[in-house]
């Protein structure tokens, strides 16, 4: 009876699969906000995707190295990157495919690729994350250079800056500022006591139990302490000089996937208005790079904030240059 | 013929499976640019930087493995040669912090020893110790020692206990005619249970040597967070498997270490339970020293960071909400785990077997 009903079965199950095909995507985007994007895309299309996810203890950097080490034979047709530099390490390393979505036609140039190897979306933001509790609005620090004043002694936190989307910050910071004026910075900062932990979301954490009074962070992070009743706010810092780091959801095609027709299609999902708007109204309230996205009253649309403007593939070398400085800041 | 086909199967499997993934790996990193290199290996063994790492690396090991003992072995003691009361209760309770995550255990003790944390506020108000230290203890890796102790306690306490209740009972009868319960217990049954204890205090030091977990969330600086930095910031996987090779060095010195130590010697132990089953001492003070004890470990390591989890959660919507979450990593858990538990013995049986057919011929 199980042998006939395995006959049955199993070749129903593939021919479901050949159907619909299936489209296999890493994402380093948090799975709590991926994976209903990806189950609204399968029910939409019918096609099954078979989604990776990072983890916050790989730091968003675990599928960057698996696409590296697949690179001979890839088995991922779709990176979903939750910040904009990794995707421009993969297409430096040979590792992504030009693909154009017309559906990311209205988005602006400076968040698409020209050749089509990645194409942004909903973005987050570093912004400086303060316990209300312990700085009043008057107190509050504007800028990051404000952090590295005697009054924030021992009292701010910033996760490790080798990972994650604090190694991008600091990438932007040392090409706004230069290399000087970075290191500078970056040692004032430790000589304040900075407390360096281990990710955004542990800053997050020290922020909203008062254990320091400011930290830098992301959007996500923060938006997410707000929605848990914390007693925290954002400051969108250096608004009047250099502006504030916005960080898009990137995504891309992997050369020579094993379903790049499917693969196009979950990037033209994902570029859309639809999922910009999910990701407005989801708890990591992203900012859509669209002004014409509907979004709940405290999420802010990218224009409203005055942007850090770099080119991402001075980013992605920088960030391997100053890896050795960062290290050594960072104690390790 | 057929049982020698079988074992050389397991034999093969275990060679394919373990063994050559991690040569191949070494193997690479030695090879730079097409060349034979030893490039990464000197900057480890000749950099000040690295011989830091590598002496924290054995800092936390052993002070999680000293720690991990002073608990595990008298709970043990007391759960197998005691009448303790709520025996049963203590014991599940005490393999809590073993199943939990150590970076969740991690999380629940920052949250307690931290600047505002409860244990850190009573501490600084009612020691002349301020509330600044007590965080700093916690991120340093002297802190990061005593979470992982609470967390691997569990492994030296079942160990001790079986090994107790394993122990041929007549030895001890003898021994109690001729003396009192000290000599009992420090002629007769500790080196008795002395091997199966000192094996478990080298799985903790090599669990702990290899643990991430914890010194990542206290950014503490061993081999471990050093392999990941490597691997994961600077996409260099020849540096970060280098950096492993003092992990291996360290595991196989030990387990050389543990062979000379036992060989020759015979031990009444393991797998050799007599019939009259386990001695308990009936003494009351004993039982009493016992449940203090037990209760002492059972509110630090379970009570109190439970507690604080608990609190944290804040809703119980969010034991909804993170289950829902957690679905299919529930299931993924147990699909894989009993998987692997049953590859893992199943090797282990014919690895066994295997040996000690070799050794025989």
């Amino acid at each position: 009876m199980r042998f006939i009903t395995l006959i049955i079965f199993v070749p129903l199950l593939f021919l479901k699969i050949c159907l619909g095909g299936e489209v296999i995507v890493y994402t380093s985007e948090d799975k709590v906000f991926s994976e209903p994007i990806l189950q609204q895309f399968e029910k939409k299309t019918g096609i099954k995707v078979r989604a990776i996810y990072d983890t916050e203890e790989t730091k968003s950097t675990g599928l960057v190295n698996r696409l590296i080490a697949e690179k001979g034979n890839p088995r991922a047709d779709v990176f979903w990157s939750g910040d904009p530099v990794r995707p421009v390490l993969l297409e430096m390393r040979g590792i992504t495919t030009p693909y154009i979505s017309s559906a990311a036609a209205d988005i602006p140039k400076i968040y698409k690729d020209a050749e089509g190897h990645w194409t942004g979306f909903s973005a987050r933001a570093r912004i400086i994350l303060y316990n209300t509790n312990l700085v009043t609005t008057g107190e509050k620090p504007l800028s990051l250079f404000d952090l590295t004043k005697p009054k924030w002694r021992g009292q701010v936190a910033i996760a490790n800056p080798l990972f994650g989307t604090t190694s991008i910050h600091m990438a932007f910071l040392f090409i706004t500022l230069g290399d000087e004026k970075a290191k500078k910075f970056l040692q004032d900062l430790k000589a304040n006591g900075v407390k360096i932990v281990s990710s955004n979301g542990e800053v997050k954490r020290l922020v909203a139990r008062g254990e320091v009074m400011a930290g830098l962070t992301d959007t996500d992070d923060a938006n997410v302490a707000i929605r848990e009743g914390s007693p925290v706010k954002i400051v969108f810092p250096d608004q009047t000089s250099m502006g504030t780091l916005i960080m898009p959801n990137m995504v891309c095609l992997i050369k020579n996937g094993p379903n790049p027709e499917n693969g196009k299609k979950l990037i033209d999902y994902l570029v859309s208005k639809e999922v910009e708007k999910s990701l407005a109204w989801a708890p990591c309230a992203q900012m859509p790079l669209r002004y014409d996205v509907r979004t709940p009253a405290d999420v802010l649309t990218f224009d409203a904030v005055k942007g850090m403007n770099v080119n991402y593939h001075d980013v992605a070398k920088k960030l391997e240059e100053i890896g050795e400085f960062l290290k050594q800041w960072a104690g390790q | 013929m057929q049982k020698r086909l079988t074992l050389g199967f397991f034999f093969m499997l275990f060679i394919c499976t373990t063994f050559i993934p991690i040569v191949w790996m070494f193997g690479s990193s030695l090879y730079e640019d097409g060349r034979f290199s030893l490039v990464y290996y000197r900057d480890i063994f000749l950099t000040q930087r690295y011989v830091r790492v590598i002496l924290n690396s054995l800092i936390l090991a052993s002070i999680t493995t000293a720690l991990s003992s002073l608990a595990g072995i008298p709970a043990g003691f007391f759960l197998a040669k005691t009448n303790l009361p709520l025996k049963n209760v203590f014991k599940i309770s005490f393999l809590i912090p073993f199943i939990i995550p150590s970076y969740i255990v991690g999380i629940a003790w920052a949250n307690l020893l931290g600047r505002t944390g409860f244990l850190n506020t009573l501490l600084s108000h009612y020691t002349p110790l301020s509330p600044e230290s007590i965080s700093n203890f916690m991120y340093s890796l002297y802190g990061a020692s005593f979470i992982l102790s609470i967390n691997l306690f569990p492994v030296v306490m079942l160990m001790t206990e079986y090994a107790l209740k394993n122990i041929n009972p007549r030895l001890e009868e003898s021994g109690l005619i001729a003396g009192s319960i000290f000599q009992v217990i420090r002629q007769i049954t500790l080196p008795l249970i002395a091997p199966a204890i000192l094996s478990c205090m080298m799985i903790v030091f090599i669990l702990s040597l290899s643990e991430f977990g914890i010194p990542s969330l206290l950014q503490v600086n061993v081999l471990t967070t050093q392999i990941f930095t490597q691997f994961s910031a600077f996409y260099n996987e020849k540096a970060a498997t280098a950096i492993a090779f003092p992990l291996i060095v360290i595991t196989i010195m030990l387990m050389i270490v543990e062979q000379v130590y036992f060989r020759g010697k015979s031990f009444e132990i393991l797998g050799r339970r007599a019939s009259h089953g386990t001695i308990r001492y009936q003494e009351r003070w004993l039982t009493v020293t016992g449940i203090l004890f037990c209760a002492f470990i059972f509110i630090l390591c379970v009570v109190v960071p439970l507690t604080t989890l608990m609190v944290g959660s804040k809703t119980v919507s969010a034991y909804y909400d993170a289950f829902n979450l957690a679905k299919n990593g529930i299931k993924n858990t147990i699909l894989y785990g009993s998987l692997g538990a049953t590859f893992l013995t199943v090797v282990g049986f014919f690895w066994v077997t295997f040996r000690k057919k070799s050794n025989q011929n």
